[in-house]
């Protein structure tokens, strides 16, 4: 399992994953979930992860990077119905294994804009309303965000959110967990993966906020313990 | 579940220096937190620790120019006399997983798994 998370910020965009691809059995760790796409665009993969990364190879040459994120949707709708429908031709889309997309990226007009496509139904984009998206085990990080994200963060925090939602679903969820990756951009700056020492210390915060708020939980009895306690 | 030590806490007590200079504990062995009160007249723990002498250790903390117990406000501390650095720490690690406390600059660090009543 996977989760990615698009995020739009105030002066850019963040994208996000874990690193994790399990089976039943084992797991491994190492796994790239996001990619850039073109200098202002990139690309999140959730679901059959070889699968993913035949049908990335296959699509990348043929997109055109600019003509906008939407058009760029557009592209890959059409593209990934095709290739889809030669693959399984044999199955439904919905018997089909299952592939998401998180496209994030920037319109013809400046406006950052992400789009979530299922192989499911075909590939049809979904345009993101809250400013984040999340694809794969979307319901902790889903949550924290609702909770937490405003339309006026900066990238850099925006970045150790998602890390934040990263650990925390980690943490629950053990189809989610490895090194996060974390990448950002903006109109104006290219693609940029954080680097793997950023990143610790994003964890670190992302912990220290964890354990910020719980002795909320568990407030002092003034009446318990005893006047002069021994051993 | 069952507890693997039963110890016996303090009442709740102003964190003071005339609180703690009655303490008759001086060179003994002990874990104890402390808590700030809230807008909600609760005490919520802030710190925990755990000392050879904590009555000292309450006192150096008090004396200190800088560290959270200047930023104001009314501060409680409990303590619970507890023999052995590694249950002390043990202990402390419980407490620091059960409360959060913020300005616990990270996890104690301990090998022995013990269970103790906190209150």
């Amino acid at each position: 399992m996977t989760l990615v998370i698009g995020l739009k910020t105030k002066d850019g965009v963040v994208i996000a994953s874990d690193s994790r691809a399990s089976s039943e059995i084992t797991s491994n760790d190492n796994v790239q979930k996001i990619f850039k796409l073109g200098d202002h665009s990139a690309i999140g993969i959730s679901g059959d992860g070889r699968l993913a990364m035949y049908f990335l190879d296959q699509i990348k040459p043929n997109l055109n990077h600019g003509t906008g994120i939407s058009d760029l949707a557009e592209q890959v709708r059409k593209i990934g119905k095709e290739k889809f429908n030669d693959f399984f031709e044999h199955l439904t889309p919905d018997k089909r294994p299952q592939l998401s997309l998180l496209l994030i990226g920037y319109t013809l007009d400046h406006k950052a804009e992400m789009y979530t496509l299922c192989s499911t139904d075909n590939f049809v984009p979904r345009k993101g309303v809250t400013g984040f998206e999340c694809m794969g085990i979307p319901y902790f990080a889903e949550y924290l965000l609702n909770r937490l994200y405003e339309p006026d963060i900066k990238t850099e925090y925006g970045a150790e959110m998602c890390v934040l939602c990263l650990q925390e679903t980690s943490s629950q969820h053990r189809g989610v967990g490895g090194e996060p990756h974390v990448a950002t951009f903006s109109e104006t700056k290219s693609f940029q993966e954080i680097s793997s020492s950023e990143i610790e210390k994003m964890k670190k915060r992302a912990e220290q906020f964890q354990i910020n708020q719980k002795n909320r939980f568990y407030p002092e009895d003034p009446n318990s313990g005893v006047l002069s306690p021994t051993i | 579940m069952a507890n693997d030590i039963t110890l016996e806490w303090s009442k709740l007590t102003p964190l003071t220096t005339e609180e703690v200079n009655k303490l008759n504990h001086n060179g003994i062995e002990g874990v104890y937190r402390i808590s700030k009160k809230e807008i909600d007249g609760k005490f919520y723990v802030i710190f925990v620790g755990s000392a050879i002498n904590f009555k000292n250790e309450l006192l150096t903390l008090l004396a200190g120019e800088t560290g959270f117990l200047k930023q104001g406000g009314e501060f409680s501390f409990r303590y619970a006399p507890v023999k052995g650095e590694d249950k002390r720490k043990a202990i402390e690690k419980q407490m620091y997983k059960q409360y959060a406390p913020q300005y616990n600059a990270k996890e104690p660090v301990s090998s022995l798994d013990i269970k103790v009543n906190l209150n």
